[in-house]
């Protein structure tokens, strides 16, 4: 299914989302963490990077907006995955090596881990679900000039 | 439900939700009162002896006694208040907001002086310690109202009608006649209080001078020593406004509070501390090393010993004999030296217990201890000129900036890590360690992001290190961050010194940290405070509280607040010397 034949509301709502994301990213890791880490900093540009490209494209209603926000999506979740994973096995690290001072480290881990849930594993996961199987896609076009 | 059903029914709760913001914000903001109102009381050895409104400077109508303390606090601003014990808490201002009650059309107040006499702020809610304590305490503030009403608070809390009150500190003055003598320790000599040096009305970074920081040094180094008893012994803990001393007792903070007074004693050279400071060490020295093993460590009569008052009365020894104090420490310092290396693991990081009957170390960590056994060891070093000492603290220096804080988000997580800043300065002229330098430059970089700025709370916060506008800042954290500061201070003014200029813009930030710190923890020294909600303000004066309105003085407070002085004046004296 093409981009322009998909609900209008969802493609905007969905362009919305990724643009308030990538700001949420990149602002939160830039203006918020106090020191930077080559790791976390890489990360959240490639993450404002393509949520904004797809963002755009979405609302523009661009030829590369499916694809484009396929691929977003898609490593959007592997890093947001990565880094929910990274997060709570931390929290439970620290707790466990740390004693006094993990015990709130641990606390602040799992806090930032559910904070981040919503934004960089469940949108992209509604994402690709709403954008469906990429064969479906292929299939669509072959079939396409039959229904015009 | 039709998604455009659903977009209008969203649209309407969000449009409730402003209306709804707006509304609670003017219900419970402070309005002006129509006439200004000012409260007057009476003290007297820190209870309220008497009080009378004052009503658009209405005369006098009886004077009060002559013996009594005089404070005026205005009312200049009201607001609704709910005493429902789920929102009462975190209702009023620590230290700015104190309660109206009416009943039976009788008025009384609560103010602030009331409730920081009673210590009520930051009592409602206690986590873990008295430390950690948040919102007001209902039941004190029901039993200051219900006692001037002359009912039973559950009386007063079911038919009463309350409204938060802002209040402001007009005036206070002392006894118009001479109050009596403290009851000070005499039979050790004590001297008489020492003449009040005028402060400035606001101490800020930007009027910080020698003669200033010196004279806070002195304030608080009198304070503790005139806490310590013939046996050596701190009064470890005082509730300042009864002048009652609270039970418990820490020998690591015994420790480091001897390391102060060894501080003090030197840069003051006064008699009278360094007295002081010498009852006290004796006190760990000779009552309080025992075996441990084929060692000899500071512990209890217990089966567990910890690390933590070894490390720090070891600093406490070095700073002894390294000014000359009393050099007869040198023994037990080696002795304690041996000890601490053998609790250290091959990998650097130390074992914080040891068990005396098994006569084997526990290999359990925890605060502070493995960056206070570095910094001793570092200490020790330039006394013992053993070789070992040195190599165990660089060990332990390079674990605790390494390995040891290293896992996903260390970068943005730290704990408390003032003793490691101190221990790489301590090292940095025998064994620099550039990664450990690094480690404690970020730390200070993610403690610069926690440090208020004037505007960010409703407190006298600027320059401390808090967790948000709701709670009341601490005192200590700042007094430790600036100790840290004021050790890498001296690290990168070593290095601008040495003609590397690579560090020169992150001097101006760590000196900026320093100086702001400082400043917020003079502000609160008790110089001399609120004499007259002190039961004995002689007592108290010169100590550090636990934050502006929690006046439990423990002799921590005081020794962080003035290493970190003594810190600022060697700063002074070496950037002056340039």
């Amino acid at each position: 299914m093409a981009i322009e034949t998909r609900d209008r509301r969802a493609r905007i709502g969905f362009g919305i989302a990724n643009l308030a994301v990538s700001i949420f990213v990149v602002g939160g890791v830039f203006r918020f963490l106090p020191t930077r880490w080559w790791v976390v900093d890489t990360g959240a540009l490639v993450v404002g990077v393509l949520l904004a490209a797809s963002g755009v494209a979405l609302l523009a209603k661009a030829n590369v907006a499916e694809p484009l926000t396929r691929v977003a999506a898609a490593v959007v979740l592997v890093l947001g995955l990565v880094l929910f994973t990274a997060l709570v096995a931390t929290a439970g690290w620290i707790s466990g090596v740390y004693g006094q001072v993990g015990v709130s480290g641990a606390i602040i881990f799992g806090l930032v881990a559910a904070l981040v849930l919503p934004y960089v594993v469940v949108l992209p996961a509604v994402e690709l679900v709403w954008l469906g199987p990429r064969a479906a896609r292929t299939r669509d076009r072959e079939i396409a000039p039959e229904r015009s | 439900m039709t998604p455009r059903a659903l977009v209008r029914l969203l649209g309407g709760y969000a449009a409730f939700l402003v209306l709804l913001c707006i509304g609670v914000r003017a219900w419970f903001a402070l309005s002006k009162p129509s006439e200004e109102i000012v409260v007057e009381s009476w003290w007297q050895d820190g209870k309220r002896i008497g009080r009378r409104l004052l009503a658009n400077d209405s005369p006098p109508m009886v004077a009060p006694p002559l013996s009594a303390s005089v404070s005026k606090e205005a009312i200049v601003g009201e607001a609704p208040l709910f005493l429902h014990p789920l929102v009462f808490a975190m209702a009023l201002v620590p230290g700015k907001d104190g309660v109206k009650a009416e009943i039976d059309g009788k008025i009384a107040y609560a103010t602030v002086d009331d409730l920081l006499a009673r210590q009520a702020y930051d009592r409602g809610h206690v986590w873990v310690h008295a430390s950690f304590g948040w919102g007001v305490d209902r039941a004190i503030v029901l039993h200051v109202l219900s006692e001037e009403l002359g009912v039973h608070a559950s009386d007063l809390a079911s038919r009463g009608r309350f409204r938060r009150v802002r209040f402001e500190r007009r005036s206070s003055r002392g006894p118009a006649v001479p109050p009596r003598v403290s009851q000070l320790p005499q039979e050790r000599s004590a001297p008489p209080p020492a003449p009040m040096q005028a402060w400035p009305e606001r101490i800020t970074e930007a009027n910080l001078t020698r003669e200033l920081v010196l004279d806070g040094v002195r304030e608080a180094a009198m304070h503790l020593a005139h806490s310590v008893d013939d046996d050596g012994r701190f009064r470890y803990l005082v509730d300042a406004p009864k002048n009652q001393t609270l039970p418990g007792y820490n020998w690591p903070r015994h420790s480091g509070a001897t390391f102060f007074l060894a501080q003090a004693a030197f840069v003051l050279d006064d008699p009278f501390v360094r007295y002081a400071c010498l009852r006290a060490a004796s006190q760990l020295r000779d009552r309080m090393m025992r075996a441990c093993g084929p060692h000899r460590c500071v512990s209890e009569k217990g089966e567990i010993a910890e690390i933590g008052s070894s490390a720090l009365a070891l600093i406490a020894f070095t700073e002894i004999v390294r000014t000359g104090a009393d050099g007869a420490y040198r023994p037990a310092i080696e002795e304690l030296a041996s000890f601490l290396r053998s609790q250290q693991r091959e990998d650097g990081e130390f074992q914080h217990e040891y068990d005396r009957v098994k006569q084997a170390p526990i290999d359990v960590q925890y605060l502070y201890f493995s960056g206070e056994a570095t910094l001793a060891l570092g200490r020790t070093h330039r006394i013992t000129g053993d070789a070992r000492d040195l190599d165990a603290a660089r060990r332990g220096l390079t674990r605790l900036s390494g390995r040891g804080w290293s896992f996903f988000g260390s970068r943005y997580y730290f704990g408390e890590e003032h003793w490691t800043c101190q221990a790489v300065s301590e090292l940095w002229d025998r064994v620099p360690d550039f990664e450990a330098l690094s480690f404690c430059s970020r730390w200070h970089e993610y403690q610069r992001r926690l440090q208020l700025d004037a505007d960010e709370t409703p407190f006298d916060a600027d320059g401390a290190f808090g967790l948000g506008p709701l709670v009341s800042p601490r005192v200590t954290p700042a007094s430790s961050r600036g100790e840290a500061a004021g050790a890498l201070l001296d690290v990168l003014v070593g290095e601008r010194k040495a003609g590397h200029d690579e560090r020169n813009a992150e001097l101006l930030l760590v000196k900026r940290e320093f100086e702001r710190a400082l400043a917020f923890v003079m502000r609160h020294q008790l110089h001399p405070g609120p004499t007259h909600l002190f039961a004995d303000p002689v007592a108290v004066r010169g100590a550090i509280p636990g934050s502006p309105v929690d006046w439990h003085l423990r002799i921590d407070y005081a020794q962080h607040a003035g290493s970190m002085m003594v810190r600022w004046l060697e700063m002074h004296a070496l950037t002056a010397s340039k």
